[in-house]
């Protein structure tokens, strides 16, 4: 039965991915970062942090049944604010996209979002939370953004029925954004009704781990894997600006070197050791930079791999192979290790 | 392997309701053990032009079964539910209804009969035949990469064996073959298949397309 809101497909939940969803959504200076600690100094080191998002990922099917629900709340209070944009999940494979613009969408007056979601959210902000689901799911350029990370082979299957078991491997992730807005920590959960209140807190980075901690510690030990992201601002753009700051400070040191020079003071050495230190937290700098670089090139390489449709790919290597004459022992050898092969597991789409 | 094939029209479900609506059309339902323990149902309109709507199921052995619909005993209505999926179909077969729930449920229950591991043991992998250490040699030739280059876009460098290495081992080419394997297996890459100028019979698994691939370029080279 086809889907009248279209088909959001299930995308990989990838740094690399986000980041260039949330770019090709027209926001600019933003980036998504996966972390491996929860405590408030590696939030810091990553400042603007603009939210959370926590994925969980059930083990075995039966544990997810009994997942997340309204009596798992325990802590936080489930509120009825209308300062807080909360969209209610509608459906299952556009749950990383919309845990991305939960947050994006309550840090607006911080960021640049661009038309596509700025008129989303002009428009949506008066629905109610049900009703945003709804309008996020029948957003086309919003779908279209995300449907560019799918998979190629999967249109070798109907998108529309569930060929395999496989299929239900979807319903094993979840995602939660968690995101400061006026001064509380708001927890945002599409399967509930509405935004989970963790109360006040001047410093949203220092409480955020305890209450993901605790909403961590619910599950029992191997029930579920845990999987962490900020999105943060755009790092090089913060890093060049770092940069600026401290030639700025060299250059002054310089002009003051100069005096003291001349003057033939004895702060001289003095100024001296400040201006070789500055020189190498400027190198330090450029060192970050140039990851961050590579990081991004690694973006582009893995992303453009995903959308790519390997048959032409496969098919040449194959004619190659069988050009040389490597071909046939190679299906041979495949052949032996598949009789070893105890028992396959079926792909994954 | 086995396949059964009988006259039927089919129904679909009314929205969320539990009535259903029958298709006008009448048709054909192809059911078709397909290996690996599961079974492949075709349904087929006599008036399908191009572009129809698919469809084609697959259930597994032990998911899935046939039963008379008892609320409508005048209406010879037959479904097939699957037991882990929220699958239901519904036909309205032009032959005795106990005949054809017989057929279909031996159908299904005779791809349990597939052992797996004999079913898969000899599947052949993609992901084995073209793996980084037998396809390193064919790297080396620049014609080869060239060819090669030509598949990928230009964000993938594809200059040196190096680049390439890169690309045989990421893990979106690894997913991407055993999606493939997968797919040649089920017999669905038939309209690929024959895009690339190979017989049909290349469509019907992993092993039939490398031989194909193989003889086409053969044929090529004696040329």
């Amino acid at each position: 039965m086809s889907n009248e809101n279209g088909n959001w497909c299930l995308i990989e939940s990838d740094p690399g991915v986000f980041t260039e969803l949330i770019h090709n959504m027209g926001v600019r200076d933003v980036q998504v970062e996966e972390l491996y600690s929860l405590d408030s100094d590696t939030l810091r080191a990553m400042e603007p942090v603009y939210g959370l998002i926590f994925l969980f990922k059930w083990q075995d099917q039966t544990s997810s049944q009994s997942g997340p629900n309204q009596s798992r709340v325990s802590s936080g209070v489930v509120v009825d604010n209308n300062d807080v944009f909360f969209a209610q999940q509608i459906i299952q494979n556009a749950c990383a996209t919309q845990a991305i613009l939960s947050i994006l969408l309550n840090r607006e007056s911080e960021l640049e979002l661009g038309e596509t979601l700025t008129n989303f959210r002009s428009f949506a902000s008066d629905l109610p939370p049900d009703m945003r689901g709804l309008a996020l799911t029948n957003c086309d350029q919003i779908r279209e953004v995300h449907n560019s990370f799918v998979r190629p082979e999967s249109f070798l299957t109907d998108p529309d029925e569930p060929r395999r078991p496989a299929g239900e491997d979807d319903d094993l992730f979840h995602f939660i954004s968690y995101v400061p807005v006026n001064g509380r920590l708001y927890e945002l959960d599409g399967l509930r009704r509405g935004p989970v209140d963790h109360g006040e807190s001047e410093d949203w980075l220092e409480r955020v781990g305890a209450v993901i901690q605790q909403r961590m510690g619910e599950y029992k030990e191997g029930e579920i894997r845990f999987n962490l992201m900020a999105v943060i601002g755009d790092r090089r753009k913060m890093l060049s600006e770092q940069i600026t700051s401290v030639d700025r400070d060299i250059s002054r040191l310089m002009t003051e070197l100069e005096k003291l020079r001349l003057g033939e003071s004895k702060d001289v050495g003095d100024v001296e050791s400040r201006i070789a230190g500055l020189n190498s937290e400027r190198a330090e700098l450029e060192h970050l930079v140039d990851m961050e670089n590579g990081k991004f090139a690694r973006y582009r390489f893995d992303n453009s791999l995903r959308k790519l449709n390997f048959i032409p790919f496969v098919y040449q290597l194959a004619r190659a192979m069988a050009e040389k004459g490597v071909l046939e022992p190679a299906v041979e050898k495949a052949k032996e290790k598949a009789k070893n092969r105890p028992r396959q597991q079926r792909p994954a789409m | 392997m086995s396949q059964l094939q009988f006259k039927a029209g089919r129904l679909f479900r009314d929205g969320s309701t539990n009535w259903v609506r029958p298709d006008l059309r009448s048709g054909t339902c192809f059911l078709k053990s397909i290996g690996s323990g599961a079974v492949r149902l075709r349904w087929v309109a006599d008036s399908a032009g191009e572009g129809d709507e698919s469809n084609e199921f697959v259930f597994f052995a032990g998911d899935a079964s046939a039963s008379r619909v008892s609320q409508s005993p005048r209406h010879h209505v037959i479904v097939i539910k699957s037991k882990s999926t929220s699958t239901r179909l519904f036909f309205w077969p032009q032959e005795p209804l106990e005949r054809i729930e017989d057929l279909i449920n031996r159908q299904l229950e005779g791809a349990a009969d597939y052992d797996d591991d004999e079913v898969y043991q000899q599947g052949l992998a993609l992901g084995d035949v073209l793996s980084a250490e037998n396809v390193a040699a064919v790297l080396l030739d620049a014609d080869v990469r060239r060819g090669l280059g030509e598949t990928l876009p230009k964000e993938i460098p594809s200059e040196s064996p190096r680049d390439l290495d890169r690309v045989v081992r990421s893990p979106q080419f690894r997913q991407a073959l055993a999606a493939l394997s997968l797919a040649l297996d089920e017999g669905q890459l038939a309209g690929v298949v024959a895009q690339l100028g190979l017989e049909p019979r290349a469509g019907s698994s992993v092993a039939a397309f490398l031989e194909a691939v193989a003889e086409q370029m053969e044929m090529e080279m004696e040329e």
